[in-house]
């Protein structure tokens, strides 16, 4: 099963600018998402991409805590950064890009033991 | 004289779920779990004489379920909360252990209002966004045990909610209309509009900015003990909601206590804990019951002046009680068809006439354990 949060965020019920709101919206979209989607009684492999939005609005990673099991394995897959460089540059000096914010963000949530590099695996 | 191949003796079970979430078995798997949980020596004893003697008695207190990773802290939690939060005999009539099913008469009435959560991904990736553990129980916890019992809006759980309840129950006409003015010009938005865009929170964010500047203070449970304390009255308001407690289920406290372990961190964790365990059934008389179950130890801070006065601990799996785990396996995998219980003890027979080192078996133990090796018993 594949789950792009961007595209699930396109169905949350408005557009606030109030994180918590947002966080909030986004939990209850991504549960009724998950629980509608998986069945328990058969192994599934969950990929979610677009997880930039977990880190932009500090989401914890419960909801994919409660479906992982012996049968439900959940992959949260990190772009290449999602900003390029180019952009990055026209941004104000005061903005300090992190590439790698949305994987450091996970990385802490999940632990090292859960996580892969690629990058680091090839060299 | 031959003896009938195990697969004549036994009859083997549905496999279970191994690795349940606490909140979605509870609220999606709580019958079956009920039905088929292992009730142990131990776990009776812990269940009968140590917690539904507290809920019996009308006696709040704080329980701290310790095991290792598999031990079965989940299953043990979810059978817990299904028992004490719905005390139906539709439910309890599922229970397997006798003991167990007849101490249903000596909880009387009791109908705890269950509050489930699990910890496990509830810390944030970065400091930036961290929330405290009464943030995480008031938004993981008693929320959506709110919502699940069709109690949402009817009770007030946060601080932002009885500040915007404060304004429009309790303020005066003409603050109230000077309170919406204020959002109106800092929004341009209505205060229901922009309550139903932004949500509750930033609305009182907005709300404590003009009580500042006009220099007013609602009246708002702002201490920890008063919080839970004024939650707790509003569920168990005989005119309302009418639960005659509170139960309190916090799972994987190890893995939220090690991404909080400033001394800071620990405290207010602690103080936390200490005010629903201890400090609301003690102090103010309320029946909450919290359990919570760790790999770890009780915190120090949490051990109280006399051992376990705050928690009392209930070791799973852990020395006096390890073989707990033969016992669970064997009979959560397997049953012994009852027509072949003499060959089952025949079975046994043959182990000892073999093995000097069986014991004299003691019949239960024997249908309890076959077909597991005899060295086991």
């Amino acid at each position: 099963m594949r789950l792009d949060l961007r595209n699930l965020a396109l169905s949350l019920p408005g557009a606030p600018s109030s994180r918590d709101q947002v966080a909030r919206f986004l939990r209850q979209a991504l549960n009724e998402e998950l629980a509608a989607k998986l069945d328990s009684q058969r192994q599934q492999i969950v990929t979610v991409t677009g997880c930039d939005l977990l880190s932009r609005y500090g989401l914890p990673l419960q909801p994919f805590f409660q479906v992982a099991s012996e049968r439900v394995m959940v992959v949260l897959a990190v772009e290449p950064h999602s900003l390029t460089t180019s952009r990055a540059s026209q941004l104000p000096d005061y903005v300090i890009v992190s590439p790698l914010a949305t994987y450091e963000y996970l990385r802490n949530a999940v632990g090292d033991s859960a996580t892969v590099n690629v990058e680091e695996v090839a060299q | 004289m031959t003896r009938r191949p195990l697969r004549d003796l036994i009859v083997p079970k549905a496999a279970p779920d191994l690795t349940p979430s606490l909140v979605r078995a509870f609220r999606q798997q709580a019958e079956t779990m009920v039905e088929t949980y292992i009730f142990t020596d131990t776990i009776r004893g812990y269940f009968e004489q140590t917690i539904f003697d507290a809920v019996a008695r009308g006696q709040g207190q704080g329980f701290w379920v310790q095991a290792e990773y598999g031990a079965g802290k989940t299953h043990f939690l979810t059978v817990l909360s299904a028992l004490l939060s719905d005390t139906s005999q539709a439910l309890w009539s599922r229970i397997q252990d006798e003991d167990i099913r007849q101490a249903h008469r000596r909880l009387g009435g009791a109908r705890l209002f269950p509050v489930v959560l699990s910890l496990r991904g509830e810390g944030a990736g970065d400091g930036t966004f961290e929330r405290s553990l009464l943030d995480v129980l008031l938004e993981a916890g008693f929320q959506p045990a709110l919502e699940a019992a069709g109690l949402d809006g009817q009770v007030r759980i946060t601080p932002a909610d009885d500040i915007v309840a404060w304004l429009e129950e309790q303020a005066s006409p003409a603050l109230r209309q000077d309170a919406y003015t204020f959002v109106q010009g800092r929004t341009e938005k209505s205060v229901e509009t922009y309550r139903e865009l932004e949500g509750t929170s930033a609305l009182a964010g907005l709300l404590t900015e003009y009580f500042k500047q006009a220099n007013i203070r609602p009246n708002i449970h702002v201490s920890v003990k008063e919080r839970l304390a004024h939650i707790y009255r509003q569920l168990t308001d005989p005119t309302g909601p009418a639960y005659t407690g509170l139960l309190v289920v916090i799972d994987e406290y190890e893995g939220w206590s090690k991404g909080h372990s400033s001394p800071e961190e620990q405290t207010r964790d602690a103080e936390i804990l200490e005010t629903l365990a201890y400090l609301l059934p003690r102090d103010l008389g309320l029946q909450v019951y919290t359990v919570v179950a760790s790999q770890s130890d009780i915190p120090t801070k949490l051990r109280g002046s006399q051992g376990g006065d705050r928690f009392i601990p209930l070791p799973l799996l852990v020395q006096v009680n390890e073989r707990d785990y033969d016992v669970i396996i064997a009979r959560r995998v397997r049953g012994i068809d009852p027509e072949r219980v003499p060959e089952v003890e025949q079975l046994y027979d043959n182990y000892r006439q073999h093995f000097g080192f069986c014991p004299q078996p003691h019949a239960r133990r024997v249908s309890g354990h076959v077909p597991l090796p005899a060295a086991l018993f």
